[in-house]
């Protein structure tokens, strides 16, 4: 079986060089130039007319001796694309012109075998080649059955929130961090002022580590600066009047706030400055169907001699309706190591309630002072689960880390 | 965290206002408590615990007739002299040294009182008075017993008395061993002798902190009342006192003053501070003129002339001036402030390590996995016995409060492989993976412990092998920039001859393989299971 070349199907559709180049001539003559510009593949065509005797040039001149009755190499090939049997000498010299070309013979056998099989129900790479798709006829499919479901490869639900926020944040110019989940009650405490008789660090809800058992404390300058902010004060502030203990402030622990992580960047940075970070953080209570061990933090802190309450309450306020909040009060809230201290809460039309998002407010001078950091910080620490949990399907949160119910992340909507 | 109850009735009687739902669910919240719930005319709130006057019924009416606008400016407490005297002798010293005592006369107390009083002292022992360490407070039938009073140190097996919820007399060790509240014997058991307070004939007030004797009950019999507040530091004892004195006296009891070691408690003059107006104006964006000042100060009880303000004596939070100016702003209303984003110069910057991460999670999805998310937190018996591995050195905790969670993990592929258990009833292949962080102890790192950035990823079918997952970390470290080259390696927790590791540039990051039947045993998976998991850290760190 044979079929078309690309060249045969292209003179299939704009006829044969030595048809066009007859066709043009009709009974008259023609300059070979004007041949050569008005005839595509002309010397093709030339030398065909003239090996057949159709045609005669002297003096650069072609004149016309005889038409062939029938052009039979054309009817060939509208043959061939038919799908009709063509003589052997016919094939030969189309072959030779490369104008057709064999198909290979399992193919062919491929192809004819599925035809006979009566109606067909896929269009075959085999039916495409020999061009048998012409004479096959194809079951009919009903349009408004589209199969069951498919599920791509995909992010886990909780990665579209912290790649948003984390571009809300970078959009708005803050600088991200990074710190360790380890990290000693220094960081994580001391130096935001949290006294070491504090119930917050009570063996319940911090995680103090066995492995690592101590941890290195920064310069004696900055430690003993925040020894005597807790100790004493410093003139204005009062202090927490007992006696600061290193031994506890060297004590390693899992970091209850990523607030640490601002604690430490506040060390390092020169006013203005815009931080932000989206990372875990550490409890040690009890897993149930609301509360982990662990969850996300969004953190944030700008440090600006000019910063106020009212842009503390403005950041919030942009943040939450950059991520879909449009709503959003703020409430009196109480940390050790912020004062004015909010507490945002956010309306979820989804359930038509306020709910509380974490915690924010501006750093106390007996946290800063010791740092280095003369100016007002605002700083806040949100809640992140809480948004897919409320506003998606998941009612459970250990949907999200403990069991990561595979049918519940590829269907999640976003 | 301290949630207290109040009765509706007496709250609105304290605070001669009508209270609606409304009020008590969205106003008072604004003064810095948290709403918690509001049935059968009971509501219940969380204080806060920089506001331990906030923890009885009358302090809360106090705080509320100045938020709801009853009442303004500064009050000041009478007192008269009681005449009594209370000692304090040298052997306290090393146990419990601080005291402080106050009276309370024509009182009249009823069921909401006692109530108030029993829920004030608990909640103020709970947080204040860190379990009773710092602070406890002992609240005397005064016309039981005779002054002077005796604070001192005795033997414990020495003196017997009939503590409160007995009545047996017993001495202090029996009442550390056979008394419902003898837990509280532990703060003082380190010591030789422990404290009472005993009147002129050695009648038993109290043994602080652990319980008050039988003998000076309070009741709605009661009418004058002896506070004793012992502790560890004197300034707290003093606020402890002054909470409590002022709460009775907001019920109608005169408040009479006692001779402490010589000193005249309580003392409820209120403190003055010094505050900027400037201060004030800058941290709250406004524009107070002193007159606007003077009337915020009188809307939350503080008084305020020229730059200094008076703070009322149950008070116990102020510490700096940015405390006042809290307290102004919660006065102004914190849901009036015009909010306003300032112009804070800076250059959005991420973490190169988080940008690299996201590379990775598209292209790991790309590839036609799931990504998922495990906890940190988990054991050693699932990061190593169940792999079938020996134990290595993890960042451990002291105190976790359950099995599951006391390590931190150090692989990522222990808990994917906890994932497909749990997942064995959904439909297959299953492809996932997770990227995140995992801790690995450095005892040359500042805190000893550091983050590893890691990439686990596994399939589980019916029919899976090797090079179903070596082809994909392959494309994967070549499309990040690098070339990776596998070794035979002998993980226990793969199949033998079936498991790599992968190295870039020479360095080890990762291993891949088919998991060993025995690890799937331990899991109980019962379908071939592919995996590698690498470090993310080192890649980043050789490209």
């Amino acid at each position: 079986m044979y079929r078309l070349t690309d060249e045969g199907k292209r003179y299939l559709e704009v006829g044969l060089p030595e048809k066009r180049l007859l066709d043009f001539l009709e009974d008259g003559k023609a300059s070979v130039g004007d041949l050569n510009r008005e005839i595509d593949d002309s010397s093709i065509a030339i030398n065909w007319c003239l090996k057949n005797n159709w045609i005669e040039i002297e003096d650069g001149v072609a004149e016309l001796k005889k038409s062939p009755e029938n052009m039979h190499l054309q009817e060939a090939l509208e043959r061939i694309e038919s799908g009709q049997e063509v003589d052997q000498k016919t094939i030969k010299d189309l072959l030779k012109r490369n104008l057709v070309e064999e198909i290979r013979e399992d193919v062919v056998k491929q192809a004819k075998k599925q035809i006979k099989k009566g109606e067909i129900s896929n269009l075959t790479p085999e039916l495409i080649k020999t061009g048998l798709w012409k004479k096959a006829s194809f079951k009919k499919y009903d349009p408004t059955k589209t199969g069951k479901e498919v599920y791509p490869g995909r992010k886990h639900i909780l990665s579209y929130y912290i790649q948003n926020i984390r571009r809300v944040f970078l959009d708005m110019g803050f600088e991200e961090m990074r710190g360790s989940f380890v990290e000693s009650s220094f960081w994580n405490m001391d130096a935001l002022f949290i006294p070491q008789d504090h119930p917050a660090r009570d063996m319940q809800d911090t995680f103090y580590m066995k492995n690592p058992c101590t941890a290195n404390l920064p310069d004696r300058k900055l430690v003993d600066s925040v020894r005597k902010m807790h100790e004493e004060g410093d003139g204005k502030a009062e202090g927490w009047n007992y006696r600061w203990k290193e031994d506890m402030a060297k004590k390693p622990v899992l970091r209850t706030h990523t607030t640490a992580v601002s604690a430490r960047k506040l060390r390092e940075i020169e006013p203005p400055a815009k931080m932000f970070s989206v990372d875990k953080v550490f409890r040690n209570e009890t897993l149930d169907y609301s509360h982990l061990p662990e969850f996300m933090q969004v953190e944030g802190i700008v440090a600006d001699e000019n910063v106020s309450f009212p842009d503390l309450l403005g950041y919030l306020k942009e943040f939450y309706r950059k991520i879909g909040f449009d709503k959003i009060r703020f409430r009196p809230g109480y940390f050790p190591y912020t004062e004015m201290s909010v507490e945002p809460e956010v309306y979820f039309k989804e359930r038509g309630e306020w709910l509380e998002m974490g915690g924010a407010g501006i750093f106390r001078p007996e946290v800063t002072k010791p740092l280095g950091i003369d100016v007002p910080v605002l700083a806040w620490g949100l809640g992140l689960e809480r948004l897919p949990l409320l506003q998606r399907d998941f009612s459970d949160i250990r949907n999200f880390y403990y069991e990561n119910n595979l049918k519940m992340l590829k269907e999640a909507k976003i | 965290m301290a949630v207290v109850k109040f009765d509706v009735k007496d709250l609105e009687e304290l605070t001669h206002k009508k209270m609606d739902r409304e009020t008590l669910e969205n106003r008072i919240p604004m003064l810095g408590c948290e709403f918690e719930s509001l049935e059968e005319g009971t509501v219940e709130y969380e204080i806060f615990p920089n506001r331990p006057d906030l923890l009885s019924v009358e302090g809360f009416a106090r705080a509320l007739r100045y938020f709801l606008g009853v009442e303004s400016g500064l009050e000041r407490y009478k007192t008269k002299d009681s005449g009594i005297n209370l000692e304090i002798e040298k052997s306290i010293d090393p146990v419990r040294p601080c005291i402080s005592a106050s009276v309370v006369r024509n009182i009249d107390i009823d069921d909401h009182t006692l109530r108030s009083l029993m829920q004030l002292q608990e909640k103020i022992h709970k947080t204040f008075g860190r379990e009773r360490k710092k602070v406890a407070i002992g609240i005397h039938d005064l016309d039981k017993v005779e002054g002077p009073f005796t604070y001192k140190a005795v033997d414990p097996g020495e003196i017997e008395f009939v503590p409160l919820g007995s009545d047996k007399e017993m001495n202090l060790k029996e009442i550390g061993t056979r008394h419902p509240k003898g837990d509280y014997v532990k703060i003082v058991e380190g010591h030789e002798r422990w404290p009472v307070i005993v009147d002129k004939n050695d009648e038993v007030l109290s043994f602080p902190p652990v319980i008050n004797g039988r003998l000076t009950e309070v009741s709605e019999k009661t009418e004058n009342i002896f506070i004793d507040v012992t502790g560890t530091d004197q300034k707290a004892v003093e606020r402890a006192l002054n909470i409590v004195s002022t709460s009775l006296g907001e019920r109608g009891g005169e408040i009479e003053t006692v001779s402490v070691g010589g000193k005249t408690r309580p003392d409820l003059e209120p403190n003055s501070m010094e505050v900027d107006i400037d201060y004030v104006n800058s941290l709250l964006d406004l524009d107070m003129a002193e007159k606007e000042l003077c009337d915020l100060a009188g809307g939350i009880g503080f008084g305020y002339d020229s730059g200094t303000f008076e703070i009322p004596p149950y008070r116990t939070d102020v510490m700096h001036p940015i405390d006042i100016v809290e307290d102004i702003a919660i006065s102004y209303g914190y849901g009036n402030f015009e909010t306003s984003i300032p112009d804070v110069p800076g250059i959005g910057s991420s973490q190169e390590i988080e940008e690299f991460t996201e590379k990775v999670k598209e292209l790991m999805v790309g590839f036609g996995f799931q990504e998922v998310k495990t906890t940190v937190l988990t054991n050693k018996d699932k990061q190593f016995t169940r792999m079938e591995r020996d134990k290595e050195e993890v960042a451990e905790m002291e105190n976790a409060l359950s099995e599951d969670y006391t390590i931190c993990r150090k692989y990522i592929m222990p808990e994917l492989l906890d994932v497909l258990r749990q997942n064995q009833h959904r439909s297959y292949p299953q492809s996932i993976f997770e990227v995140g962080d995992a801790v690995e102890v450095n005892k040359k790192s500042e805190v000893g412990a550091e983050n590893r950035r890691r990439l686990g990823v596994l399939i589980i079918d019916d029919s899976v092998n090797y090079v179903d997952l070596a082809s994909v970390v392959s494309s994967l470290i070549k499309i990040l920039g690098k070339g990776a080259r596998f070794k035979k390696n002998k993980d226990s927790s793969y199949m033998a001859s079936r498991s790599g590791t992968v190295y870039v540039d020479g360095t080890e990051v990762g291993t891949v393989g088919e998991i060993h039947p025995k690890v799937l045993e331990n899991w109980s998976i019962e379908k071939p299971v592919v995996g590698f998991e690498i470090d993310i850290d080192l890649l980043v760190e050789s490209i």
